[in-house]
């Protein structure tokens, strides 16, 4: 440590003032904040401040998503790590570049969109299509909004509805059947190449033909689908550990999973020929990865309590719409963007209710 | 009543329960400044010889509140820059002032608060100012607990004085045209059911009972909850349990009030205590032999809403409610933020210290984080006492709207400081909204007077 600290002590003139490497200040900030954290001391009231700071709060994000990654590897195979890769570094250029220019520091942010970015994808998108995919995410749904904090629409999101838009093929026919015994595919590499692999259909495509998959292998993840999003119980431990440690807000996933269950079953018990069971629908597709780790990024949800009430039951109905009477069948991706869009709105009606409320008191 | 935010720190450095005296000092630094007043209209000359109990200067803007000599001694004027010093003290029954006029301007009894120096002890429940002692008061709200860390507490002094604390009660309702609110703490203990006891069957006093929670003990929280709007003609006092025991002091034993206990807390003390010190006690002598031997920050007041001591200020002011001594951050941790976090206390829940029951943390004053754009996490807003939202007067202040910053109903903040502590961004949330809120009150309600915060909607 103290070695570490003589170190940037003795190189922080080169990035300062008009030191010659001063273009690069923000990658050493960066570097410091990584490695021995702010150095800060209050200076006004409150001269103590809470231990959680940005970089934990993220950090707890990717902590959530590693069941969900563990799970996503077994069943596709070492290419979700590549992918993964990819999507760090062409995203975290981006992010860097635009630290640069602005000349600000490099925010923690990214670390969660770099690593929830492949687990939405089918397990056999092409390499190059990642990297441009996160890198129109974070460039297009937060960097011109101002960066972390500003971006309106979640920048996964972003990221993956203009790959599902420019390459449709590669992104609905990319999907692969999950490994199963001891080791799944944990020593594969899939890709295009090897055919045997690949199927055509998601759960979701398949119900639309009636065939429902079992809610075991549902539940488990051993299904065809986007890296990440098979694993219910994966992605179950992680969200209820989010929710527990309070990054994520339970209202966003009480919502949307709600609103979700009670749709269905309505629809279920309307016309069960035609409609799937609640259950099913819960565990089916990107619900849970959604859920759990995209509707409840704090800034693209709305900020009052009552607005990520009516926020998540917005999705939860917007998804369900999509799935059943849409031409596509998935519209977690699509629900959530809506609700992203929606949720100033949402906001501005909460807080003007908020200050009428607060001026009575007054 | 409905009270809402609010947030028990667990930091290391709570004073403990007994109260220890000082030994007389040498020498009296009164700083002639202090939180709400300021002691700039001298009356006496350098090196005249005051006695206990003298005033030594007034404040004209507070009412003409004089500043009292805590002790018999000779009159230093230029020795130390915002100070009046005073040496060669002596120990002498007090000088008593003059008894007040019945028909003079204001009733003979808060004249002798006034006189004896208990009226700094009262505050205008709603704008904290000094309350004008010629206006009548329609209520008060005493609270017998001070939960922000580390101020002097309320249940240490009602321990050795509860007897003279109900005493002084009810010579406060004597004062006051309505009701007096006690302010008793939601708990168990031994005293608490003590003081319920002794507030019990007396007239127009009422116990209400709040959570132990900084800081419902507010005196603007807790008028609001107790539905005590701000009126123009009458106003609402607020006080604590010392000025309770002032004012008994004043009005049943005829005696200036210049000794007063004052806490020394922190984590930066070997052992936080409370003290009994005359005002103007040199701090130098108040924290010998009591500091770490490490660098340290001294703090004027609590850790969440108290000042920085400076070189200014050398004796303990006339309203000094103690001294927090907080470390300063020694070194710097390899990836601090992967840590387990099991030594750490923190609102959220991302430590591993959630298990851990009792633990309380030696905090510094690292800001622990960097500044970062706010994430809208909405912490600062769940622990708001006064319901406003600063995630939201964050924005609207980086855009310069300052009438949807008064329409967000920011002069309702205390300045507790609670929004500041959390923010995982780091965001000076308290100074933002303090600086809005001076700037509305200057801009936009300068043509309307009538119209501030005090003024009924």
């Amino acid at each position: 440590v103290k070695l570490l600290e003589k170190l940037f002590d003795l190189t922080r003139p080169l990035f300062e003032g008009r030191g010659p490497l001063r273009a690069l200040r923000p990658l050493s900030q960066a570097a410091e904040a990584f490695f021995l954290g702010s150095a800060e001391k209050a200076e006004a009231a409150p001269f103590a401040r809470d231990p959680l700071d940005s970089k934990r709060f993220m950090m707890m994000v990717i902590i959530a998503l590693c069941p969900a990654l563990c799970a996503s590897v077994y069943f596709f195979g070492l290419r979700v790590l590549a992918m993964m890769a990819v999507s760090y570094m062409a995203g975290g250029v981006v992010e860097v570049a635009f630290a640069l220019l602005r000349k600000k520091d490099i925010h923690e942010g990214f670390f969660v969109t770099g690593f929830l970015f492949p687990l939405v994808l089918p397990p056999t998108t092409p390499l190059w299509m990642v990297a441009v995919g996160v890198i129109f995410g974070v460039l297009v749904g937060k960097e011109v909004f101002g960066g972390t904090g500003r971006n309106l629409f979640n920048p996964v999101l972003v990221g993956r509805t203009f790959l599902a838009v420019a390459y449709p093929k590669a992104l609905t026919t990319g999907y692969v059947i999950p490994g199963d015994g001891w080791f799944g595919r944990l020593d594969q590499y899939v890709s295009l190449a090897n055919v045997d692999v690949l199927t055509g259909a998601t759960p979701l495509a398949m119900a639309r033909q009636g065939e429902y998959a079992s809610l075991w292998d549902m539940f488990v993840g051993s299904i065809a689908g986007s890296a990440g999003e098979t694993s219910a119980l994966a992605l179950l431990l992680g969200g209820v550990f989010l929710c527990l440690t309070r990054v994520a807000n339970y209202r966003n996933v009480a919502g949307i999973l709600g609103s979700v269950f009670v749709l269905s079953a309505a629809l279920h018990l309307a016309d069960p020929a035609r409609f799937g069971p609640p259950w099913w629908h819960l565990m089916a597709g990107g619900l849970f990865i959604g859920a759990f780790f995209m509707a409840t990024d704090p800034v693209t949800s709305p900020l009052t309590n009552g607005g990520k009430w009516v926020y998540g039951i917005l999705i939860g109905a917007l998804v369900v719409v999509i799935r059943h009477f849409s031409g596509y069948v998935e519209g977690v991706m699509f629900a959530i963007l809506l609700g992203n869009l929606a949720s100033p709105l949402i906001d501005e009606a909460f807080i003007q209710l908020r200050i009428r409320r607060l001026q009575l008191e007054r | 009543m409905k009270l809402r935010g609010g947030y028990n720190i667990r930091l290391a450095g709570r004073p403990a329960g007994r109260i220890e005296d000082l030994p007389e000092p040498s020498a009296l630094l009164l700083p002639q400044r202090s939180r709400r007043l300021r002691f700039t209209q001298l009356l006496v000359k350098n090196g005249q010889r005051v006695r206990a109990g003298e005033a030594l200067a007034l404040a004209p803007e507070q009412f003409a509140l004089p500043l009292l000599a805590p002790r018999s001694g000779t009159v230093r004027l230029r020795a130390q820059r915002g100070h009046v010093v005073l040496e060669d003290l002596a120990q002498e029954p007090p000088h008593l002032p003059p008894e007040p006029p019945a028909g003079g301007e204001v009733n003979p009894r808060r004249q002798w608060l006034i006189d004896l120096g208990a009226w700094p002890f009262l505050h205008d429940a709603h704008s904290d100012a000094v309350p004008d002692p010629q206006r009548p008061a329609r209520a008060a709200i005493v609270a017998t607990t001070h939960l922000e860390p580390f101020a002097v507490r309320g249940d240490v002094q009602l321990r050795e004085s509860l007897e003279e604390f109900l005493r002084g009660l009810e010579l406060l309702a004597s004062l006051v045209e309505e009701t007096v609110f006690v302010a008793v703490p939601r708990s168990g203990s031994e005293l608490a059911a003590r003081l319920r006891q002794g507030l019990a069957g007396k007239e127009r006093i009422r116990a209400v009972e709040i959570p132990l929670r900084y800081p419902l003990d507010h005196f603007n929280v807790l008028a609001r909850a107790l539905g005590l709007r701000a009126e123009r003609s009458r106003s609402v006092w607020g006080l604590r349990t010392e000025g309770v025991l002032a004012i008994d002091q004043a009005l049943t034993l005829r005696r200036p009030v210049v000794d007063r206990v004052v806490s020394v807390g922190g984590s930066g003390v070997t052992q936080p205590v409370h003290l009994r010190a005359p005002r103007g006690y040199p701090v130098e002598a108040m924290l010998a032999g009591r500091l770490l031997d490490r660098p340290v920050r001294v703090i004027d007041g609590g850790i969440l809403n108290g000042e920085a001591v400076g070189p200014r200020l050398l004796g303990l002011g006339v309203e000094s409610t103690g001294l927090t001594v907080l470390l300063e951050p020694a070194g710097r941790e390899l990836f601090g933020f992967v840590r387990t976090g099991l030594d750490r206390i923190s609102y959220s829940r991302c430590f591993l210290s959630v298990f851990r029951g009792k633990y309380v943390e030696p905090m510094t004053t690292a800001v622990r984080g960097e500044h970062r754009p706010c994430i809208a996490c909405g912490f600062c807003e769940e622990l708001c006492p006064a319901g406003i939202m600063p995630h939201l007067i964050h924005k609207l202040a980086y855009q310069d709207a300052l009438e949807e910053i008064d329409r967000c109903g920011s002069l309702l903040c205390v300045g507790c400081g609670l929004c500041t502590y959390v923010c995982p961004s780091k965001l000076e949330l308290r100074r933002e909204i303090l600086a809005a809120n001076e700037t509305i009150v200057r801009d936009l309600h300068a043509e309307a007077p009538e119209q501030t915060e005090e003024a009924p909607a």
